[in-house]
């Protein structure tokens, strides 16, 4: 009897393990529809924009019933997690947004698109600056880059009247200006602020100062080349600068605070995409009227600018090649690139020539610097092309924090700690 | 009285957990360990490279300042949930009317999901604009506090959000262990004419023990292992001054395409980890034996 | 009131005095929360007025944003199923499992405790690149069932090793009694054991339902569909773009998100004092 009973309690457990394995085995026999285009796109900062990216998509299934096409919007962080675990596994989604040199970081997963690209180029007038920046890695284009957003001069009008500067000397500022009116706006306690923390803001601000002063990270070989007498001038410069600025700066993180810095009426001065001013509009107006961009301050060597590109790219897994190709093309037709463009408020800047002829930048006085751009535009890890190792030196702020280290540590101290990590991060890349 | 059919059973019923475990920890687990040894970038084979990835590590100033940060981070931040945990503890115990109310309203931070919670406190710890320095410079430090500018006062912030999370827990469960001690002891010890203080230093606290010991300990590897915290509140700055293991991982690892040298930033734990667990097993073996 | 019936006051209710200072300190971070969900955008950035006080007046738009121009309800849904199965499934698993390893002792036990206990100690950090691939093998990548299926890594590690604390703790008499009057094993773990620990089920229950509501990690690698997304991926996700913080939605979605568990442990609170006190001090 007890026997029995027993039996009867395997039988119980060994019935709910059967059911739970069915289940792990029974769920990926469920299969999906047939023809399925699917998109990772980062979330935009003026929702707007992915409105009328799902409107494009809804129109061009009506002209391909077959496909059902699903796009997933998601944050930065949510992005790097995906992609990497996506294309670790040779899974998940057809066409993925990529930022900058996520093209080259993923490289090796992804689709070549030269036909894409070139037939793009040829009907538009061909690539602005940005395309050697992005998506074309080793002779070959892996990504084709959709649109930019770049970190411009934002900046107070009323506050920079105070100390007599209007929009056209702040259009021709140089660094040696801007430490002078630093001093005066400091004076009047409306400060100006350059993230110099660890986040990518950081990266795209100090990024162009040190370029204009004819520094950079490593030279076209991929040979680190940041203990240079054009760094420590840069360096030398900064630490002047920077005394005029809070020493928030230094702890300016997850990238909003220069975006308060400047909602708050506080700031005077800060470099950002417009999406400070799209906010202001949006929640501050009283601020966004005194808002205005223009271009960024000029070294020895010249104006420069960074911020990211987003590009498309197809994993070269993906069971649809042809139609990631043509849904591609069709994101990036003329009348559809407008239409994103005028959702995203004039955001988004062209990467194809002929798309700057789009008369929004000019209508709106406050965009007119932001594009077309007159600054060289660059991304961290330049004078190499795209690279994983230029990837790393953003991702880990190195530059930021060598301009934070000169403040603390001094310049020499400050420089000799960037190139034992530059070096560490270049050789892995050429290690190949 | 055990059987054959009983062990039987008996295995059949461990069978789930272990087969689980194994499946979606053994695995990934043993394949992280195998990358640590190589040099591995996103989509092409792994290459067998030894322990290269920890020779560099060890050589790497970032990192090196990340066992450092984890060390500070983990040891004061578990230290002072363990004291606050304790008096806070002491001092629910002596209240009677609204105790439930209060244990609900004091486990609220630990309910709350830390991602949200960490952008509160990094809204709060703003320098300019945060309510902490708005509060203090009206009132005792006129200048504020650089709170995620400079070293100290960041490690200062995260040690500080990360007792606040975790207080509850240690408090809650300390005072589980205060409530479990029988009354008549007490009486006893007040009989002798034992002082509140001469209570809890010779009564209280040694009976606690066992319990404030795992909470320790499992806490240690809690802490030491965190990421969301410190990824929003100041994302390893200033100058990588409160990177911990996961932080600096994700970072070079995940973010910037070196898995093999992810992994092993990660695996870097495992010893810390494993003195941990074996203080623990050997503890709680003695309890379940 | 005299100064002895002051000092009989304190005397009595010292324990609430020394509890405000941990009170505000507890609850300052959600007062703020709170104050900044029903702020105007306008003066959450005026840094000008007094901080603590409302000047423009309260607003619920940010409420109404998050209830109506989002997808929160499914969001909170999908946190509530993904944390509801995972507590069910790991419930399910670590009961018999914890019951066996703490009551028989056979060959391997002891070596499948603490292997089950040294799982906990992983950071999931490590693990989600090769625990996607298992994710998409079982062809769950882009849904919940991959949290579902996914979660329970770290939840079973705990119950168990929290479960075993409390059947080895309980007197065996009670089940030999039983087996002796005609019970099978499974019986007496069923009529007479598991009656007893309630608290500590409970108790496991509250851990790993929280451990899964908060959890970010896994979320943020394994879904990307929004109508798939648990809370504080989808609120990080849509509520924070680029450099543009919604502050007020993100607040007052930390509200809401905290207060189901909340009310679940208001009601489960009372059992899980008693339960720790059985399981975790007599491990």
């Amino acid at each position: 009897m007890k026997i029995r009973k027993r039996d009867k309690g395997s039988k119980v457990v060994l019935g709910i393990t059967l059911i739970f394995l069915s289940v792990l085995i029974a769920v990926p026999a469920m299969g999906g529809p047939a023809k399925e285009l699917s998109l990772l796109i980062v979330s935009h900062f003026v929702p707007p924009f992915e409105t009328e990216v799902e409107a494009q998509a809804q129109q061009w299934m009506k002209e391909r019933p077959d496909v059902k096409v699903t796009i997933d919007w998601v944050g930065t962080e949510e992005q790097a997690a995906t992609l990497l675990a996506e294309a670790e596994s040779g899974s998940g989604h057809d066409i993925v947004n990529l930022e900058s040199f996520d093209s080259a970081l993923f490289r090796r997963s992804l689709l070549p698109l030269d036909d894409v690209a070139e037939e793009l180029a040829a009907e538009n007038g061909g690539w602005t600056q940005a395309k050697r920046e992005i998506g074309y890695v080793d002779g070959r284009w892996v990504a084709v880059p959709w649109f930019i957003h770049t970190f411009v001069a934002v900046y107070r009008t009323d506050y920079f009247q105070q100390i007599g500067v209007d929009r056209e000397m702040g259009s021709r500022a140089t660094w040696d200006d801007m430490l002078v009116w630093a001093e005066k706006l400091a004076a009047i306690d409306h400060p100006i602020g350059i993230p110099v923390g660890s986040n990518n803001d950081s990266d795209c601000s100090v990024g162009p100062l040190l370029w204009s002063f004819g520094g950079a990270t490593v030279n076209r070989e991929g040979e680190v080349t940041i203990d240079s007498p054009e760094t420590v001038a840069a360096l030398e410069y900064s630490k002047k600068l920077f005394q005029y600025m809070p020493k928030a700066v230094f702890g300016w993180t997850a990238g909003g605070d220069n975006n308060v810095f400047m909602l708050s009426g506080y700031g005077s001065w800060t470099m950002n995409p417009p999406s400070i001013y799209a906010s202001a509009l949006k929640s501050v107006p009283d601020v966004a009227k005194y808002l205005d961009h223009v271009r960024t301050p000029a070294g020895p060597d010249g104006r420069f600018r960074s911020g990211s590109v987003w590009s498309l790219g197809v994993w070269n897994y993906s069971p649809n090649p042809e139609l990631a190709r043509e849904f591609i093309k069709f994101l990036m037709r003329k009348d559809n690139w407008y239409a994103q463009l005028v959702a995203s408020a004039g955001y988004n800047q062209p990467v194809l020539k002929d798309y700057q002829a789009h008369p929004i930048w000019r209508d709106r006085k406050s965009l007119n610097q932001y594009e077309p751009m007159q600054e060289t535009l660059h991304m961290m890890g330049w004078k190499y092309g795209p690279s994983a190792a230029g990837k790393k030196t953003f991702n880990l702020h190195i530059v930021p924090i060598m301009f934070a280290k000169a403040t603390t540590d001094g310049v020499q101290a400050a420089i000799e700690w960037a190139e034992t990590e530059l070096k560490t991060l270049w050789k892995e890349e050429l290690r190949k | 009285m055990i059987g054959v059919q009983q062990k039987k059973l008996a295995y059949l019923m461990v069978a789930p957990v272990v087969i689980i475990l194994c499946s979606l920890i053994g695995f990934p687990l043993g394949y992280a360990v195998f990358l640590s040894f190589t040099v591995k970038h996103i989509g092409v084979p792994p290459q067998f490279v030894g322990i290269q990835n920890y020779v560099e590590l060890v050589h790497s100033s970032i990192f090196r300042l990340t066992v450092l940060n984890t060390f500070i981070y983990t040891f004061i931040s578990v230290l002072v949930k363990v004291i606050l945990g304790v008096i806070l503890a002491l001092i629910l115990n002596r209240i009677g009317r609204g105790q439930r109310a209060l244990r609900g309203v004091l486990l609220l931070p630990w309910v709350i999901p830390t991602a949200l919670s960490a952008l509160v406190w990094w809204w709060m710890y703003s320098e300019l604009f945060g309510i902490i320095n708005w509060t203090l410079m009206r009132t005792v430090v006129p200048q504020g506090i650089p709170w995620l500018s400079t070293p100290f006062w960041a490690r200062c912030a995260l040690i500080i959000t990360n007792v606040w999370r975790g207080l509850p827990f240690f408090a809650i469960t300390f005072l589980a262990g205060i409530i479990a001690i029988p009354v008549d002891l007490m009486d006893a010890v007040s009989i002798d004419g034992a002082g509140a203080i001469a209570k809890v230093r010779y009564v209280t606290l040694p009976l606690l023990a066992p319990l404030l010991s795992i909470v320790t300990l499992f806490s240690l590897v809690m802490t030491a292992g965190d990421f969301a915290l410190v990824h929003i509140i100041t994302h390893g700055g200033p100058q990588n001054t409160t990177h911990l293991f996961a932080t600096l991982a994700q970072q070079i690892g995940f973010k910037g395409g070196s898995l093999g040298k992810g992994a092993a930033i990660s695996l870097f734990i495992v010893p810390f980890l494993g003195v941990s667990a074996y203080l623990i097993l050997k503890f709680v073996r003695k309890r379940i034996v | 009131m005299t100064k002895g019936r002051i000092q009989t006051f304190l005397k009595r209710n010292w324990a609430y005095f020394a509890l405000v200072p941990f009170v505000l300190f507890t609850l300052f971070p959600f007062a703020w929360m709170a104050m900044t969900s029903i702020e105007t955008d306008e003066e959450l950035y005026d840094m000008s007025g007094n901080a603590f006080i409302l000047e423009k007046g309260a607003t619920s738009s940010h409420y109404l944003f998050l209830l109506t121009k989002t997808l929160f309800k499914t969001w909170f849904a999908n946190s509530l199923i993904v944390s509801s199965v995972v507590v069910l499934i790991t419930i399910l698993i670590s009961i018999p499992a914890a019951y066996s390893l703490a009551r028989i002792k056979f060959p391997g036990a002891s070596t499948i405790g603490t292997g089950i206990f040294l799982t906990y100690l992983i950071p999931p950090t490590l693990l989600f690149i090769p625990l996607y691939t298992v994710v998409t093998f079982l062809r769950t990548a882009n849904s919940l069932l991959s949290l579902i299926v996914t979660y329970p890594t770290f939840t079973i590690p705990f119950s168990t090793w929290l479960l075993i604390g409390f059947f080895s703790n309980l007197p065996r008499e009670l089940e030999e009694a039983a087996m002796i009057d005609g019970a099978s094993w499974l019986q007496s773990l069923v009529k007479i054991v598991l009656p007893l620990s309630i608290p500590g089920v409970i108790t496991s229950v509250i851990f790993c339902f929280t451990a899964s509501w908060g959890h970010l990690i896994y979320a943020l690698a394994f879904v990307s569909r929004s109508s798939q997304q648990t809370l504080p991926v989808a609120l990080i996700s849509k509520l924070i773009r680029g450099d543009v913080f919604f502050w007020g939605a993100l607040m007052a979605a930390g509200l809401l998100a905290s207060v189901p568990v909340v009310i679940i442990y208001a009601f489960l609170l009372d059992y899980y004092v008693a339960g720790l006190t059985k399981g975790a001090m007599k491990f």
